[in-house]
C-alpha cells in the first residue's frame, strides 16, 4: 500500500489509468480511486492539472489533422482494434468487466453498448456528413468548379468533450468531431472512464497521432479550463450544466431528457404496453431517451397498473442475476435516489411499492427499478422527474390538453393516428425529437439526437473561383 | 531580573546581526527562551501602560487571567479569535500604548475572502525584523541577489507587494512589479464572470517586462505564471535567465510544479506559504525536496499548531489537520488565529516551539466545498 497525495491508500494491484496527452502517457501524483457499484476499488485515475490541460490543447491547436480519407480509414481500423486488440493491458472482454462494474448496466447491455461504440467509431465520418446541407460540398476544390458553392468548414480546430457516465455511447459526439478533422480533448466521466480511454487507445493504435485525441480526466475544477482552452465544447449533465453553459454559442450542452410517451385512446393495446415498457426499461432506464412520463387518453390508472405488471414480469427473477433489468448502483446512491423519490412522489399513487424498487444484488450493490406511479393531473410537476433507473409517471391526457404536457422533452413518442397532433409536436420549440409510434429509446446512430452534431461543429463558407 | 519584551526583542536582533555577520546564514531559531519571551509578551500586551486598548478591554471579558493562567504556547488556544475586531475597530485601538511614541505603523489588510478584510499593524520594528529574516532566507535559497526581480503580487492594501520592495532593496536587486487586485478577481468569479480579461491584462503587462528586461527572479501566483508559459517567446526568454521562481497567493499542486520544473530544470522553485494574520510567510526549510517542502514558523514570534478541525486538539505528527497560527511581537498579539488551510503536522526544528507544516492546501477544497482562488 502506498499513499497518494490525496491521502488515499492505494492498492498497487489496482488498474492504473494515466493521462493520454499529446506527448503520450502521463501519470500524475494527484489520483482518484474509482469504486465499482459493488463498493470495491476498481482503478486509480490520474487527474490532469490545469497547466497540462492548457499545454495539451495548445499543442492540439497547432497540430495538423490527418487528411480526410486517411481519417476515415484509420477510424475503421480503430473500430476493429477497439473490439480485437489488447489495449491498455485489457482485452475487450476484460474491458467489459470494468465497464460493467463501473456503470452498473447488466452484462448483455454493457456488451451491446460497447459494440455500439465500436460502430460509432467506424461510422463517425458518415454520421457527421448527414448534417451537411444540400448546398454545401466537402472541399473548396469541388466548390471552385462551376458557379461556386458553400463549403462545409470547421468552426474551429479543437473540441473539449466533458462526458457523463450513463452510457458508453456518449463518445458518439466527439468521434464525429474527430472525423471532421477536429483535435479532441476528452474529459471522461470519473464514474466510467474506461470506454473513452479504450477508444483513444484504439485510435492511437490505428495510427492517429497523439495530438488527435487526448484523455484528460480532471476534477470538476479542471472543466472550465478545458472549455476555455478549446475552440468548441461538448458538455453533458443535468439541469445545472444546461443552465451554466446553455447560452454559450461555442458549447453544446447535452442536458436532461425528460422523454415522454403519449398514448391516445384507440391505441391502448397490449403491444403498446410492451413498447412503452421498452421505452422505460431499455438502457437500464438511465438514458436521456428513456420515457419518464406517459400521458394516457382514457383510464390512465389502469394503464399504470398494467404497465407495472408488465415491467414487474420482465424484472422477474432477473434482478439478482447478471441480467438484472435496472441499473446496479452503490447502496449509498440507492438510498439517495429512493429518498429523493419518496419525498417528491408522496402524492402519487405507487403501482409498485417503494420497498420493491430496490433489490440487493448478490455481487454487491443494489438493483433499482422498475417504479411506476400514477398522478391525476397532466400538469403534475412529477412528469418532469428524471431518475437514472426505470421510473415512470403516468398521467391522464385529453385532446383539450394538447401538446402542453409534452413540452420540455428530448423525445416524444406519439402513439396516435392524429396527424395534427404530430405536426403540433414538431412545431413545439421545447420538443427535441418526435417519434410516431416508435419507442423513445429507438436510435440507429444516424438520427439527430439534439440536432445533428455537424450543425454545431461546421459552418458554410462560399467559395467561388474563375 | 525580569527582562521586558522590548529588551528581549533587541537582544534577539543583536544576536541575529552577529550571526549574520559571522556566517551569512540565518539563525534557525531566535537565541531567546520562548517561554521567557511569551511571559514578557503577556506582561506587555496586558499591562495598562503598554497594552493596546483592544486587548486591555478584552482582558476584562476573559474567563481566565492572561498573566497567571497562560503558562505555555498551547494555552494560547484559550484566547478568543479576534478577527472581528481587526475588521471593525479603528486601528488606534490596536496600537500598544508602549509604542505610542514610535513612528505610526503601516496598515495592511487581508484579502477579504472570508468576509470584510482584517487590518494588521506592521510596526517599523517588525518590518525590520521580518525583512532581515526573509532576505537571509532568500539568500540561503539561492536568490540571485543583485539581478532583476519581477514581482506580480498584490500591493495596495496588501503587505506582499510592499515587503518585497524592501527585500529587493536589501538584496540589491532592481524590482519590477505588476499589481494584482485579488478582491476584484474574486468578485468577478463570484458574480459568475470569467477572470479571462483580467488575466490577459496581467499577462500583457508581465510580457512587456519579460521581453525588455533581464529578469532572473520571479515571484508570482501559479495561475498567472501558467498563463505566461503558454507564450513560447516569453517561456524561451525566461528559460535562459530565470534562476529563482517563487509561488504564493494560490495553491500550487505537485503535478503543476512537476510540469514547471521540467521547463525550468535549473531554477530554484519555492512554494511560499504564509498569512497576513501572522505578518509574514513561513520559512521554507532549506534542503527539503520541492515535493515535500517543510514550512517552519519564526519561533518565538510566529508559531504554528496543527489541530483537528472538530476537537481543536493537536493531530499526530504526519497527520493532516487545520493550522492555527500565533503572532507575538511588541506591535501585535494574535494568539489564536485558525486559518482555512489543511496541512500535515511535522516536528519543528530543535529549540523552536510549535509545529512545522507540510503540503498546505485550502481546507474548503479538502471538504469538497468550492474555493474561489481565481488568479490569486
Amino acid at each position: 500500500m502506498t499513499q497518494t497525495p490525496l491521502g488515499i491508500a492505494e492498492d498497487d494491484e489496482l488498474l492504473s489509468l494515466p493521462l493520454l496527452t499529446h506527448r503520450g502517457e502521463h501519470t500524475t501524483r494527484a489520483r482518484e480511486i474509482l469504486y465499482g457499484v459493488d463498493g470495491r476499488p476498481l482503478a486509480s485515475l490520474s487527474l490532469a492539472p490545469d497547466l497540462l490541460i492548457s499545454q495539451t490543447l495548445q499543442a492540439q491547436a497547432r497540430a495538423e489533422p490527418l487528411p480526410t480519407e486517411e481519417r476515415a480509414e484509420r477510424l475503421a481500423e480503430a473500430s476493429r482494434r477497439f473490439l480485437d486488440d489488447e489495449l491498455g493491458g485489457l482485452s475487450f472482454e476484460e474491458h467489459l468487466g470494468y465497464v460493467n462494474r463501473a456503470s452498473g448496466h447488466n452484462a448483455r447491455l454493457t456488451e451491446e453498448l460497447s459494440r455500439a461504440v465500436a460502430a460509432a467509431i467506424a461510422q463517425a465520418p458518415a454520421r457527421a456528413d448527414r448534417a451537411r446541407p444540400n448546398g454545401s460540398v466537402r472541399s473548396w476544390q469541388e466548390a471552385a468548379d462551376g458557379a461556386g458553392s458553400g463549403v462545409w468548414t470547421r468552426r474551429g480546430e479543437t473540441v473539449a468533450a466533458v462526458l457523463s457516465g450513463n452510457a458508453p455511447t456518449i463518445q458518439n459526439g466527439w468521434l464525429q468531431a474527430l472525423a471532421l478533422g477536429y483535435r479532441v480533448a476528452v474529459r471522461p466521466s470519473r464514474r466510467e472512464p474506461f470506454t473513452a480511454r479504450r477508444v483513444i487507445l484504439a485510435l492511437r493504435a490505428a495510427g492517429f497521432p497523439d495530438s488527435s485525441a487526448v484523455y484528460l480526466p480532471t476534477t470538476h475544477g479542471g472543466v472550465p479550463t478545458l472549455l476555455r482552452r478549446a475552440d468548441l465544447g461538448f458538455v453533458y449533465g443535468g439541469a445545472d450544466v444546461a443552465a451554466r453553459y446553455g447560452s454559450t454559442s461555442t458549447i453544446k450542452v447535452g442536458g436532461p431528457g425528460r422523454s415522454k410517451t403519449l398514448v391516445t385512446r384507440e391505441h391502448l393495446t397490449p403491444a403498446v404496453l410492451d413498447a412503452v415498457a421498452d421505452s422505460v426499461a431499455a438502457l437500464s432506464g438511465a438514458a436521456c431517451v428513456n420515457t419518464t412520463a406517459v400521458l394516457v387518453e382514457g383510464d390512465h390508472r389502469r394503464f399504470a397498473r398494467e404497465l407495472a405488471d408488465v415491467l414487474r414480469g420482465r424484472a422477474g427473477e432477473r434482478q439478482t442475476t447478471g441480467q438484472h433489468l435496472g441499473p446496479r448502483v452503490t447502496r449509498e446512491s440507492a438510498d439517495e435516489l429512493l429518498g429523493q423519490l419518496e419525498r417528491s412522489a408522496s402524492h402519487a399513487l405507487a403501482e409498485i411499492p417503494l420497498k420493491e424498487v430496490a433489490t440487493p444484488h448478490p455481487d454487491g450493490g443494489v438493483v433499482l427499478g422498475p417504479a411506476v406511479f400514477a398522478v391525476d393531473d397532466p400538469r403534475d410537476r412529477l412528469l418532469g422527474t428524471e431518475l437514472p433507473f426505470p421510473c415512470v409517471f403516468v398521467a391522464p391526457w385529453t385532446a383539450a390538453d394538447g401538446v402542453g404536457p409534452l413540452r420540455n422533452s428530448l423525445v416524444v413518442n406519439a402513439i396516435t393516428g392524429d396527424a395534427e397532433l404530430v405536426g403540433a409536436l414538431l412545431r413545439a420549440p421545447s420538443v427535441g425529437n418526435v417519434h410516431v409510434n416508435v419507442p423513445t429509446v429507438h436510435s440507429d446512430g444516424n438520427l439527430p439526437h439534439e440536432d445533428y452534431i455537424g450543425d454545431f461543429l461546421m459552418r458554410n463558407k462560399a467559395v467561388v473561383s474563375v | 531580573m525580569t527582562r521586558s519584551l522590548l529588551e528581549l526583542e533587541e537582544l534577539e536582533e543583536r544576536a541575529d546581526l552577529d550571526a549574520l555577520a559571522d556566517l551569512d546564514e540565518p539563525a534557525v531559531t531566535a537565541p531567546i527562551d520562548p517561554d521567557e519571551y511569551l511571559q514578557a509578551a503577556l506582561r506587555w500586551h496586558f499591562s495598562e501602560d503598554t497594552g493596546s486598548r483592544l486587548w486591555l478591554e478584552l482582558a476584562g471579558k476573559l474567563d481566565f487571567d492572561p498573566l497567571s493562567d497562560i503558562r505555555s504556547y498551547d494555552d494560547l488556544a484559550r484566547f478568543p479569535d479576534i478577527a472581528e475586531h481587526l475588521r471593525d475597530r479603528p486601528v488606534e485601538d490596536l496600537i500598544p500604548r508602549g509604542l505610542a511614541h514610535e513612528p505610526p505603523p503601516s496598515v495592511f489588510e487581508t484579502g477579504g475572502t472570508t468576509g470584510a478584510p482584517k487590518r494588521l499593524l506592521y510596526t517599523d520594528r517588525w518590518i525590520k525584523r521580518a525583512l532581515r529574516w526573509k532576505t537571509a532566507e532568500l539568500r540561503a535559497a539561492g536568490f540571485p541577489a543583485g539581478a532583476p526581480w519581477l514581482v506580480a503580487m498584490p500591493s495596495g492594501p496588501h503587505a506582499f507587494g510592499h515587503t518585497t520592495r524592501l527585500q529587493a532593496k536589501a538584496l540589491g536587486s532592481v524590482l519590477h512589479t505588476v499589481d494584482i487586485d485579488p478582491r476584484w478577481v474574486k468578485r468577478q468569479i463570484l458574480s459568475g464572470g470569467s477572470p479571462d480579461a483580467y488575466l490577459t491584462h496581467l499577462t500583457d503587462q508581465l510580457g512587456h517586462i519579460i521581453r525588455t528586461q533581464n529578469i532572473a527572479a520571479i515571484t508570482i501566483t501559479p495561475p498567472i505564471f501558467s498563463e505566461l508559459l503558454l507564450d513560447d517567446e516569453l517561456t524561451e526568454r525566461l528559460r535562459h535567465r530565470l534562476t529563482y521562481l517563487a509561488f504564493a497567493g494560490a495553491h500550487l499542486d505537485d503535478d503543476t510544479r512537476d510540469v514547471i520544473a521540467e521547463i525550468f530544470p535549473d531554477t530554484v522553485i519555492q512554494n511560499l506559504y504564509g498569512s497576513t494574520m501572522v505578518l509574514t510567510t513561513a520559512r521554507v526549510r532549506p534542503g527539503t525536496d520541492a515535493s515535500a517542502t517543510v514550512y517552519d514558523g519564526y519561533s518565538p514570534f510566529v508559531v504554528f499548531t496543527v489541530v483537528d478541525p472538530e476537537t481543536r486538539r493537536p493531530v499526530a505528527y504526519g497527520e493532516r489537520g487545520q493550522v492555527r497560527m500565533t503572532h507575538i511581537s511588541s506591535g501585535v498579539f494574535i494568539p489564536n488565529n485558525v486559518e482555512r488551510d489543511s496541512v500535515i503536522r511535522l516536528p519543528a526544528p530543535e529549540g523552536a516551539v510549535g509545529d512545522s507544516l507540510g503540503s498546505p492546501r485550502p481546507l474548503a477544497a479538502f471538504d469538497g466545498e468550492p474555493v474561489i482562488e481565481g488568479v490569486y
